[in-house]
């Protein structure tokens, strides 16, 4: 860190939570079918689907940075930035033009993946998603499929994510990790900080994602 | 004689790859049945279950559920002939396991033979609960049997 830099806020706290409970939850989820306790499965998936729910509530009216509008940027911004990766570019404060499509294809991949499991039977008709009985014994097994399938996706990406985070840490000397922690990151003092949202948005963001979560587990068991 | 020869041979040729042929034939149409009839059993347990997840379940249709599973449970051993495992270059979820530990697999699928019969008795008295508890056990017969003798069709964990 030179001297024209400062520790600014660029992630709020909603965000951070996101992240990391959304992390423990699909890895618990994992972990749940393994050992095949679909009732915690199914809970986890719940409570993915209100994070979820809250996350695209907060992309339109959370923090700045959260925003969509302010991470989805354009192919020219994107490849000039790729170009520039190995450069002395500035770092971003909050998604860079890449890593904002990289979290786009991670929500709608955990999207998909969500969807899928309202829908999937096992192969014994035993297991099935809160919404299994709208459709067909066939039909649940091909969302069964597609959920893994995606899941599959979601796992690539997840490594990708990794590497992105890794490749920053050694290549660009830039602590992502600890920035989606404390929500700070090192920045010039030109750089624009976290605009936060407001508090009725994150209430409407909450009940938002709380009723989700508790519709589906009341659905699911 | 030497045309007599190849003319014979021809033949023997021929009546092999037909019976090699016919043997392919037959344990992918063996798969074919199987898979069927594991689809049915599905079938089955889901429409029960999707009536037994509602709070008033309509009986009536959990029962003819359970009629038809506990109907097609004894038919399940017939599914897997000797010659209709993997070796048979199939594609096919059996493992060879269910060959090799004949005894263990026996037992597997009398557990679940046992398990449909309560499962359809304590669905035939109209209890929903006692019904949704048979269901749950006879569901754990179903993943104990394939846990050993199945391939999971995709599963990298």
């Amino acid at each position: 860190m030179n001297a024209s830099t400062t520790r600014l806020k660029i992630w709020d706290l909603p965000t951070r939570l996101f992240h990391w409970v959304l992390v423990v939850l699909v890895g618990l989820a994992w972990w749940s079918v393994s050992v095949h306790n679909l009732t915690l499965h199914r809970i986890c998936g719940s409570l993915v689907a209100g994070l979820l729910a809250f996350r695209l509530w907060w992309g339109l009216f959370g923090g700045s940075t959260a925003r969509f509008a302010a991470f989805l940027k354009g192919p020219g911004a994107v490849l000039s930035y790729a170009r520039g990766l190995f450069g002395h570019a500035e770092p971003a404060a909050g998604h860079n033009p890449m890593g904002g499509w990289s979290v786009a294809a991670l929500l709608s991949l955990l999207i998909a993946i969500v969807g899928f499991g309202l829908f999937a039977v096992d192969v014994d008709g035993l297991e099935s998603g809160p919404f299994s009985n709208l459709v067909s014994f066939e039909v649940g097994r091909t969302a069964s499929h597609l959920h893994d399938l995606m899941f599959d996706g979601l796992k690539l990406l997840v490594l990708v994510h990794l590497a992105a985070i890794l490749f920053y840490a050694v290549v660009k000397r830039e602590g992502l990790v600890r920035a989606m922690v404390d929500g700070k990151k090192p920045l010039p003092e030109t750089a624009t900080p976290l605009a936060p949202a407001r508090i009725w948005a994150l209430i409407v963001g909450l009940v938002i994602g709380a009723g989700v979560a508790a519709v589906l587990i009341r659905l699911s068991n | 004689m030497s045309l007599n020869w190849t003319l014979r041979a021809g033949a023997a040729a021929i009546v092999l790859a037909t019976a090699v042929s016919a043997y392919a034939l037959d344990a992918a149409s063996v798969e074919k049945a199987r898979s069927d009839y594991f689809h049915s059993l599905g079938k089955a347990m889901k429409g029960a279950g999707d009536e037994l997840k509602k709070p008033e379940p309509s009986m009536a249709d959990v029962k003819a559920f359970a009629a038809t599973l506990d109907k097609l449970a004894p038919e399940l051993a017939t599914h897997f002939p000797a010659g209709s495992g993997p070796d048979a270059g199939i594609k096919t979820e059996a493992k060879a396991d269910i060959w090799s530990r004949p005894a263990d697999f026996k037992k597997a699928v009398d557990a679940f033979t046992t398990a449909a019969h309560a499962y359809n008795a304590a669905a035939q008295t109209g209890d929903a609960g006692a019904t949704r508890t048979a269901r749950m056990a006879l569901g754990k017969t179903c993943g104990g049997c394939h846990d050993s003798f199945r391939n999971e069709e995709h599963h990298n964990h």
